[in-house]
């Protein structure tokens, strides 16, 4: 009986030394194993924020394109060279960006465009959305600012992610 | 045959490779997924998608976020926006104009805008796009001289609309034109950072939304930060831009039902696609309005010249479309009319005024009392209107 106890009480204290050793800042090791073999390939890792200007005979709003990369370990962003730092910016570096963050702020732009089924007309300053899944899957949308209510989060994407190419 | 349940402390024997296996899974798991590193910015390593997407196509904090305050002018503001412009005036950093311009002069042009480094490329007077880049939600900073500065051009731009919608009232059935102008004098100006649209923090243009309800709303033209400096480094090209801003409210997919197909003549002379000018299709769910931006370029290319020439009108016959007969450029020194009141839509005897009134209308004009358009405007054919330009140049010579 008391050998029976001790098993008991062995097998608990196993599981709970891999559970604790295995915790890694805030997603534990089974939840990364689910990511790595599975839940991730529903995961956006890639996407391209664009919007494009008039006609070049009218001489407007240049075509602005950001392009994210989250794939794995390096969340790449790119912007187009007139955003790039110049000698003169005094701003504070840019803080690290991770995949992790960088994926999750293309889940919740996913999300906006998912729950917006706002149409418009008439449009003059558009907005086109491609999201890229890691199983290939695209999520492809025109929208328009001030008449697509997703709108909004896209250009809190876009502000989050060039603050961060800086 | 002792059995090891009966040695319990064999049970060691099962701890050691379990911990040895759950550290193994632990390693394989952070290699694969990495530790947080920095983002790199790369220029011009595209993927395809990258370049497909091109070619298809030639949390910050919520601060001084109000619509601008016509100051003595604007009626409409509450005074609680007008007591925030205040305390946010007074909690931006006092910036010496003089060396903001001078930071701005000294940017590497080729990295700090879109375009060029004035309205006008080498090539002759063309412009081209034109933008300064902004600094950010968090870096947006100008003084009140400078927000004054903005200010004054935005309301020489309504003056520029207002004397050109008097010089071609004529044009336009009498509900229309006022409309038309209450929509410029009601127009307001958001300061950036613009928090509804945080992106614009980080450009230097400006873009048309609007305020308010149905009917009731109005234009609201929100700029980014970059914009400021436009106005600092380029006023003439600021004042054309805020100019186009303001009669993109003219939009042939805004104006009243009924009065959609005014501006067609216009686009038809200019040369602009029936599909673009068609509001049946231009102005159809999920569509683009090239119209718009033919029409507010030309009315603003005509009312607030930019000192340069949009490539559209780098040919005559379509410079004609604009200038000509019916698009009349007006004087400088135009008498703004402007109605008495909202109300009095119908007026045929607007009160005149030296300056354009700004307040918020208190009676907006039924849609569907606009009658359509009396006289369509007597833009000329393009060909007519290049042979007659052509002539009058050779009789120049």
């Amino acid at each position: 009986m008391k050998a029976a106890n001790f098993s008991k009480l062995m097998v608990s204290v196993i599981a709970l030394g891999i559970a604790s050793g295995c915790v890694n800042g805030r997603n534990s090791t089974l939840d990364e194993i689910a990511g790595v073999f599975g839940a991730d390939k529903a995961v956006y890792t890639e996407a391209f924020l664009d919007y494009p200007g008039p006609a070049d005979q009218w001489a407007g709003p240049a075509h602005f394109i950001l392009h994210v990369t989250a794939k794995d370990k390096v969340a790449d962003v790119q912007v187009p060279a007139q955003w790039h730092p110049v000698a003169s910016d005094h701003r504070a570096p840019a803080s690290a960006l991770t995949g992790e963050e960088a994926r999750t702020k293309l889940s919740d732009l996913a999300s906006a465009m998912h729950d917006d089924g706002g149409d418009y007309h008439g449009c003059m300053y558009p907005i086109r959305v491609r999201l890229i899944r890691a199983d290939g899957n695209v999520l492809d949308k025109m929208g328009c600012r001030d008449q697509s209510k997703w709108s909004k989060t896209a250009s809190e994407t876009v502000d989050f992610f060039v603050s961060h190419a800086h | 045959m002792r059995r090891t349940r009966d040695n319990s402390w064999q049970y060691i024997l099962f701890l050691v490779p379990a911990i040895a296996a759950g550290f193994g899974i632990q390693y394989l798991v952070k290699k694969h997924k990495g530790a947080p590193v920095s983002t790199t910015v790369a220029n011009s390593g595209t993927t395809t998608a990258y370049r497909d997407l091109a070619h298809e196509h030639n949390g910050r904090p919520d601060h001084r976020d109000f619509e601008g305050e016509d100051r003595d002018e604007d009626q409409s503001g509450t005074d609680q926006a007008k007591a925030n412009a205040m305390t946010d005036d007074q909690d931006v950093p006092q910036k010496d104009l003089a060396k903001q311009k001078k930071v701005a002069d000294n940017r590497d042009p080729a990295s700090a805008t879109t375009g060029t480094t004035s309205g006008a490329t080498s090539d002759g007077d063309t412009c081209s796009s034109f933008e300064l880049r902004g600094d950010g939600m968090a870096e947006t900073h100008f003084s009140n001289e400078e927000w004054t500065k903005v200010m004054d051009v935005f309301h020489e731009s309504k003056t520029d609309l207002q004397g050109w919608l008097v010089a071609h009232k004529t044009e336009f059935p009498g509900g229309l034109s006022n409309w038309m102008s209450q929509q410029i004098e009601a127009a307001k100006v958001q300061r950036p950072p613009v928090s509804d649209e945080p992106d614009l923090s980080w450009r230097g243009i400006g873009v048309l939304a609007r305020t308010g309800a149905g009917t009731e709303s109005i234009p609201l033209i929100r700029i980014g930060g970059g914009f400021v400096k436009m106005v600092v480094t380029q006023p003439k090209r600021a004042r054309f831009e805020l100019s186009r801003l303001l009669a993109q409210s003219w939009n042939p997919c805004d104006l009243p039902t009924g009065a959609m197909a005014t501006w067609e003549p216009l686009l038809k002379c200019m040369g602009v696609k029936q599909q673009d000018w068609d509001t049946t299709k231009s102005c159809a769910a999920g569509s683009e309005s090239e119209a718009g931006w033919a029409v507010a370029s030309a009315v603003a290319a005509t009312a607030s010249p930019p000192g340069c020439t949009l490539p559209a009108f780098k040919t005559v016959s379509t410079f004609s479309c604009v200038t000509k007969t019916a698009w009349l450029e007006a004087p400088a020194d135009a008498t703004i009319r402007v109605p008495a009141s909202v109300s009095d839509i119908t007026a045929t005897a607007p009160a005149v005024v030296t300056k354009p009134v700004v307040t918020t209308p208190t009676v907006v004009t039924p849609v569907n009392t606009i009658p359509m358009p009396t006289k369509m405007l007597a833009a000329p054919t393009a060909e007519g209107a290049g042979n007659q330009l052509k002539n009058e140049m050779e009789q120049k010579k």
